[in-house]
C-alpha cells in the first residue's frame, strides 16, 4: 500500500472515530436515567419537590425494567417478589406491577430511595440496623 | 531428606487445596441467605397459591454432578414439588465448572421448571437480568436469589397469580442507616465501551497516518540521497576511516 493511501486511510479512521465520538456525546452526553424515564413514561405523582416521582406504563414490568436497564446500565439490581430495583449513581428506579398488566415506575434520589425502599434494599445498598421485622430487607447477610 | 521434604510439601498441598474451595463450591447460598430466601418465597406462596423454589446443580468438568443446592417456600433443602403444593414453580440452573487445564469454558444453563401452564420462560428471566455470566460470577448467590425471587413477580405479570404489594416505607429509618458504596458514573458504565472504541479509532488512525507520513518522508529523503550517491559514499568513507583508526 502506498504511503499516501496509508495516510488517507489513517485519517479516515480517525475521522470516523471523531464523528462517532461526537454523535455519542451529542445524543447521550447530557442524559440520565431520571430523564429517560421522565421522557418515556407517564408521570402520575411527584413528592418531595420532585426528588421522588411515580410513573405509569401499559407495558408489563419485565419489559419496562429491561428497557430501562438496556438504555442506562444499572450499577446494581435486586429482584424481589414484589418488583425490580435498579441502582444508579444518583437515583433508584423501582418497577412493579400495577395489577392490570401494566407497570408502576418509581424514581427516587439516593437518599429518598434508600428511605422509601429500606425494607428491600437495606443491608444490600447501605447499612441496616433496624430491629423491626416490618422493615426486613435482604439484610446484611445477602451476598457473600 | 529430600524425600521427606517433598512428602511434607505434598501433604501440605493436599491439606490446603480443599480449604481454598473451587469456583461454584456448594452450597451456593449461605444458610442465613437460604433461610431468608425460603421465608420470602413462603410469603409469596401464601399470597399467590404457588410454591416457589430453587434447584441449582453443579457439575464438574466431566459433567458429573458434584452436588445440588435446593430449597423452596417449604424450607431450605426441601423441593417445591410436593403433594402439599398443587402448583409449583422452580428456578433450575445447571452450572458446569471446568478445570483450569481444560480447553472448554465454564457454562451455565437455566430455565423455569413448573407444572403451571403458561409459566415464565428463560426469556422472561433474561429480561429481568438473569444471565449465565452472573450465575458463574463471584456473586452467584445473589444471581440465584434474584432469579428465584423474580418468579412470583413474573407469575403476577403473566396473570398466573395476583401481584404482591410493593409497600413503600413511609416512616423514618434509623439515623445511622444510609446508602453506602455510591456507584460511579452512569454514563461511563453505559457508554464507556463506545467511548473507548471511538477513542481507539481516533488515536489509532492518527498514529497510523502520522507513522505512514514520517516513513514516507524518510523514504523520499533516502531516495534523494540514492540519486546523489554522495551521502552513501561519505558514510562509507567515514566507516573506512573509523576502521583504519
Amino acid at each position: 500500500m502506498s504511503t499516501r493511501a496509508q495516510v488517507v486511510l489513517g485519517l479516515a479512521l480517525a475521522g470516523i472515530g471523531a464523528v462517532a465520538l461526537a454523535i455519542l456525546l451529542a445524543t447521550t452526553g447530557n442524559g440520565s436515567v431520571r430523564e429517560h424515564v421522565g421522557d418515556r413514561y407517564r408521570l402520575v405523582a411527584t413528592q418531595d419537590g420532585g426528588r421522588s416521582r411515580e410513573y405509569a406504563s401499559a407495558e408489563p414490568p419485565s419489559q419496562v425494567v429491561d428497557s430501562i436497564a438496556a438504555r442506562w446500565k444499572p450499577a446494581d439490581r435486586i429482584n424481589d417478589s414484589a418488583g425490580y430495583f435498579l441502582r444508579y449513581r444518583d437515583d433508584y428506579v423501582v418497577v412493579s406491577s400495577d395489577g392490570a398488566g401494566g407497570s408502576r415506575i418509581f424514581v427516587d434520589d439516593e437518599e429518598e430511595g434508600y428511605r422509601h425502599w429500606y425494607g428491600f434494599v437495606g443491608g444490600s445498598w447501605g447499612t441496616f440496623s433496624s430491629p423491626s421485622e416490618a422493615n426486613r430487607g435482604r439484610g446484611p447477610g445477602a451476598g457473600k | 531428606m529430600r524425600r521427606v521434604l517433598a512428602g511434607a510439601a505434598v501433604a501440605a498441598v493436599a491439606l490446603i487445596v480443599p480449604l481454598v474451595g473451587p469456583a461454584g463450591a456448594l452450597p451456593i447460598l449461605a444458610q442465613p441467605d437460604a433461610e431468608e430466601l425460603a421465608a420470602d418465597l413462603e410469603e409469596a406462596a401464601e399470597v399467590q397459591g404457588i410454591c416457589y423454589g430453587w434447584r441449582v446443580r453443579v457439575n464438574d468438568s466431566d459433567r458429573i454432578l458434584s452436588g445440588e443446592d435446593v430449597g423452596s417456600s417449604r424450607g431450605v433443602g426441601l423441593p417445591a414439588q410436593d403433594v402439599s403444593c398443587p402448583r409449583w414453580m422452580v428456578f433450575e440452573a445447571i452450572l458446569t465448572y471446568t478445570s483450569a487445564s481444560s480447553e472448554s469454558e465454564d457454562s451455565a444453563t437455566f430455565r423455569v421448571w413448573s407444572n403451571v401452564p403458561g409459566a415464565p420462560l428463560e426469556a422472561n428471566l433474561r429480561r429481568v437480568g438473569v444471565d449465565s455470566a452472573a450465575l458463574l460470577g463471584e456473586n452467584d448467590d445473589v444471581a440465584v436469589i434474584n432469579a428465584t425471587l423474580a418468579l412470583p413477580a413474573l407469575a403476577a405479570e403473566l396473570r398466573l397469580a395476583p401481584p404482591l404489594p410493593l409497600d413503600r416505607n413511609t416512616e423514618g429509618i434509623p439515623e445511622v442507616d444510609r446508602p453506602t458504596g455510591t456507584p460511579g458514573s452512569d454514563w461511563l458504565r453505559t457508554y464507556g465501551v463506545y467511548l473507548a472504541l471511538s477513542g481507539v479509532l481516533v488515536v489509532g488512525g492518527l498514529v497510523w497516518a502520522g507513522w505512514a507520513w514520517v516513513a514516507g518522508r524518510r523514504e523520499s529523503g533516502t531516495g534523494e540521497g540514492d540519486n546523489g550517491e554522495g551521502g552513501d559514499s561519505t558514510d562509507d568513507s567515514a566507516d573506512a576511516d573509523g576502521d583504519d583508526e
